[in-house]
């Protein structure tokens, strides 16, 4: 089974960490977390909650299937499939527009 | 593909000193760094058309490139299906990591609209910013005129950043 990790990160929800292809071990998508976690400690706040639950800005693939549809952690893992982690891209429009939490270009820059 | 007097334009466009160039995504200016999305007019087109296209609901899509210049767009759906809240359909999500990866490309960021106010990020939009590399799009369609800006979003601040839309 194959393990590939794609663009995600550190806690509290994940960011990037960069991409990474490698073999894993595990019948359940659980075992594959179970795994990268031993090889790799710091992904753990990354892969699960404190509850032990798989983190809900997540997404997990086996091959094309999202494991949200197939028992998350404990979908089904063959020998020749491939699990994909990803952060979950999202956010939201503020109505109205009441606080600044960005720079803006013209101001952040002197000119002259 | 954009060029280097593509940036260079914008630069003089502010009327503002010659810079030097510090990398291929960014520019100088007094001594600090100006990061730079360059976008082809074509796939500006089509980033603007698909938000219309979802208009009355938040509409949103992956950006691919590689040092900050977009190279291809891969418009998503919104799972959230609301005029207020975008996730990226996370299977298009999949399938724009796997075709950008495909072209020797990688996913450089996302864009999304807004359907009533400015271009500019939610406190949502920082907070949940996945990728501190990324550069996060963002069109209003709040006015008559498609408003299009971005950002970079690095320790729970964003930045505007210049963006040059190439020819």
């Amino acid at each position: 089974m194959r393990a590939r990790r794609s663009t995600f990160a550190e806690h509290p929800a994940p960011r990037r960490l960069g991409r990474g292809v490698g073999q894993g071990r595990g019948t359940t998508v659980r075992d594959v977390f179970d795994d990268l976690v031993r090889r790799y400690p710091g992904l753990a706040p990354s892969l699960l909650t404190p509850e032990g639950e798989m983190h809900r800005h997540l997404n997990v693939f086996v091959n094309d299937d999202d494991v949200r549809y197939l028992g998350k952690l404990e979908a089904k893992v063959g020998d020749d499939d491939t699990v994909t982690l990803m952060p979950a891209v999202a956010g939201a429009e503020t109505w109205p527009v009441t606080t600044a939490c960005w720079t803006p270009l013209a101001t952040r820059r002197s000119w002259t | 593909m954009p060029t280097r007097s593509a940036r260079d334009q914008a630069v003089q466009d502010r009327s503002a000193p010659p810079v030097r160039r510090a990398h291929s995504c960014s520019l100088v200016r007094n001594g600090s760094f100006i990061s730079v999305l360059i976008v082809p007019r074509d796939l500006w087109d089509r980033i603007v058309a698909h938000c219309l296209d979802g208009l009355p609901l938040e509409a949103c899509g992956l950006l691919a490139g590689r040092d900050g210049e977009v190279c291809e767009v891969y418009p998503a759906a919104n799972a959230a299906r609301s005029a207020r809240v975008y996730t990226v359909e996370p299977r298009d999500l999949l399938h724009a990591d796997r075709a950008a990866d495909a072209a020797g490309l990688s996913l450089i960021g996302v864009w999304h609209s807004h359907t009533h106010s400015p271009a500019y990020p939610s406190p949502t939009d920082v907070a949940q910013a996945p990728d501190p590399d990324w550069h996060y799009v963002i069109v209003s369609l709040s006015d008559l005129e498609p408003v299009l800006r971005s950002y970079r979003v690095v320790a729970g601040a964003a930045e505007e950043e210049a963006v040059v839309v190439s020819a």
